[in-house]
């Protein structure tokens, strides 16, 4: 076991080491040059100049990279050229939005594709099973931005039942900062209005991100309950007598989760980039509306930190995917 | 996978009209199949005759039609220069199409080349492309574009570029699993005896019997770049106003859906039915030509 982490935190550092090198080679080759957009349409040559230099983009592109990556190494990713910080300062302000509104998308997604599933599966060619199928369909063909649009005309504009911005009422006084995310922290803190507006304000966005998703593991879960229902196991525990729902819930279902577990950790990486668009139209202050700012304005040391970021959030999250599965069925042994 | 390359030589056997007929019979016989193709065909035509049926030029302001709702003059209502929502939806489509045959034609050549050079040759070169598939793939495909593009700078040229970049490892993928089994066959080693150079046995022998599924891929991935493309717009990245893009037509509609909720509306749901139906004629497609293969949604 303890190999197989080794070999993937290796493997994530080549994948950190490919992507960087990608996109620093794109962002450095092309003819848009951020260092005269941030400087302004009146600045001097030499003004330019000196913001090159402070950049560091004066010299020879394989020592910027080198200079670059080793900095990371040091816990420097950079200064962001848009807002003058330094780019860990900016994600460590971002990321803990962008985790929060995932965490909840991801537990909607597992709350409600997982009961969707078995309905359908146990309900093979009913009424439900083909309405998840059209359901499931949707979810795949809708533009996540597009839904998220349309929730915010019914359930705020026309129905006004949930808030449809930022992450709290302006009234409610944010919680102190412990981990960044308003649900932990007003729950530490005792801050109850703050909890109640943190949750009333994630539930659009969260619903957003999640249906796309839902989707695909309602029907994940369907098809694997579907495989599990036709075992000879399954067969036995009836024939001895063990009622449905016993059968359904204790045998059918705990199998057929495995093949699901791995979906979950592919749908993470769905998730982070529905962020991106999500964040966007419920100005939710998080990682994904940060690097969208970046990439207009071709912030290039911001959009490479929140690239690398990315890349090992999701490495790591297939990491645990691999391990659980292998927790949860023995017969697996990775290698 | 496996099971869908032991049912390659059964296929072989049908001449290449014999088997299009098949296909088309079977595709009949499903509701969701033909409905899948009417919209895919509908979409194509709107797009194909556009600059007739748009009743509106798509790109001249007039500030005195501004925010009309739907009416009979304007189906899909004015957006907030006055143009006509419906002309610069149906110049949309175009765009749409445009834009998701470009990127597939570039991430299917070049994934088939890299794919056929992995698989035909094995070896070093073969772990080379493989590893650098492997990057891409380790790698949220959404996020990775949005990346590129950003490095290049917005605009669609430069979005399709990106795109296609992230998009060609999964043809890579696949067009070496079908090389390598192809590799194996008796009538590809019988060309070899008789000393036919590779290309030749690649191009000839080799990747028309491995197109199917690569097939089946593709008309599945329209929807999916169509969505990206609109995403990438969307934040502002593709293109750029006033080009009537559908995810750039949503990203200025955005501002207006309280008060006037057609503007965003309307381009979201041609987005939406386009997708739709080519989801469902990919599922229809992917039954008939490779049952093995795992659906978009199932």
């Amino acid at each position: 076991m303890g190999r197989v982490i080794a070999q993937r935190l290796i493997w994530l550092v080549f994948v950190l080491v490919g992507i960087s090198i990608m996109t620093f080679v794109i962002s450095h080759v092309v003819p848009a040059d951020p260092i005269r957009a941030a400087a302004g349409f009146n600045a001097r040559p030499e003004q330019i100049e000196n913001l090159r230099r402070r950049y560091g983009m004066d010299k020879p592109l394989p020592q910027q990279y080198l200079i670059y990556m080793s900095n990371i190494l040091h816990g420097d990713m950079g200064t962001s050229i848009r807002t003058r910080r330094p780019v860990l300062e900016d994600i460590r302000q971002y990321f803990p939005a962008t985790a929060e509104l995932t965490m909840v998308a991801l537990a909607i997604m597992l709350a409600v594709g997982i009961p969707f599933g078995i309905i359908s599966a146990t309900k093979k060619d009913k009424m439900v099973d083909h309405m998840s199928r059209i359901i499931a369909l949707a979810g795949v063909s809708m533009p996540l931005f597009w839904l998220g649009l349309l929730l915010q005309l019914a359930i705020y504009g026309k129905l006004g039942w949930l808030p449809a911005q930022g992450r709290l009422d302006m009234m409610v006084t944010p919680p102190d900062r412990i981990t960044g995310m308003y649900i932990i922290d007003s729950i530490l803190e005792r801050n109850w209005d703050a909890l109640g507006s943190s949750l009333q304000h994630i539930i659009l966005p969260a619903v957003t991100l999640a249906f796309g998703s839902l989707a695909v593991i309602t029907r994940m879960v369907r098809s694997s309950m579907l495989d599990a229902m036709g075992q000879d196991y399954i067969r036995t525990s009836r024939a001895k007598g063990l009622s449905e729902r016993r059968v359904i819930l204790r045998h059918a279902l705990k199998n057929a989760l495995i093949p699901t577990v791995t979906l979950v950790g592919l749908q993470v990486g769905y998730l982070l980039g529905g962020d991106f668009l999500v964040e966007i139209i419920f100005s939710w202050p998080g990682i994904g509306y940060y690097a969208v700012q970046s990439m207009t304005t071709i912030d290039i040391p911001a959009i490479m930190g929140v690239t690398l970021l990315i890349a090992s959030i999701y490495v790591l999250a297939n990491l645990v995917t691999d391990l659980t599965y292998s927790f949860l069925d023995p017969r697996i042994r990775l290698e | 996978m496996s099971l869908a390359q032991e049912a390659v030589p059964k296929k072989e056997m049908l001449t290449r009209s014999k088997q299009a007929k098949r296909v088309l019979r079977q595709l009949r016989k499903s509701p969701l199949a033909v409905g899948g193709i009417s919209i895919v065909a509908c979409v194509f035509l709107v797009a194909l005759v556009g600059p007739l049926i748009a009743p509106y030029n798509p790109i001249k302001v007039d500030f005195s039609t501004q925010f009309l709702g739907p009416s009979a003059a304007h189906w899909f209502g004015t957006d907030e220069s006055g143009r006509d929502i419906l002309s610069r939806a149906i110049y949309g489509t175009r765009i749409s199409i445009e834009t998701a045959a470009v990127i597939l034609s570039i991430a299917v050549s070049v994934g088939i080349i890299m794919g056929s050079i992995a698989g035909w040759s094995s070896g070093w070169l073969d772990n080379l492309v493989m590893r650098i598939t492997d990057m891409f793939l380790a790698f949220p495909a959404l996020i990775l574009a949005l990346a590129f593009a950003a490095s290049l700078g917005p605009g669609l040229t430069n979005a399709m570029l990106a795109i296609s970049t992230v998009w060609w490892p999964w043809y890579a993928r696949m067009a070496r699993a079908q090389v390598l089994s192809l590799k194996q066959q008796l009538y590809v080693e019988a060309a070899r005896s008789i000393g036919a150079r590779d290309l030749r046995i690649i191009v000839r022998h080799v990747l028309p019997n491995a197109l199917s599924p690569i097939v089946v891929m593709m008309t599945m991935d329209i929807g999916f770049t169509i969505l990206t493309a609109a995403a990438l717009s969307f934040l502002g990245l593709g293109a750029q106003p006033p080009t009537p893009e559908l995810g750039a037509m949503i990203s200025t509609g955005r501002l207006y859906i309280l008060d006037y909720w057609w503007v965003p509306t309307f381009p979201g749901l041609v987005i939406f039915v386009m997708v739709l139906g080519t989801n469902l004629f990919g599922d229809a497609l992917r039954d008939v030509l490779d049952p093995q293969q795992r659906s978009v949604v199932r």
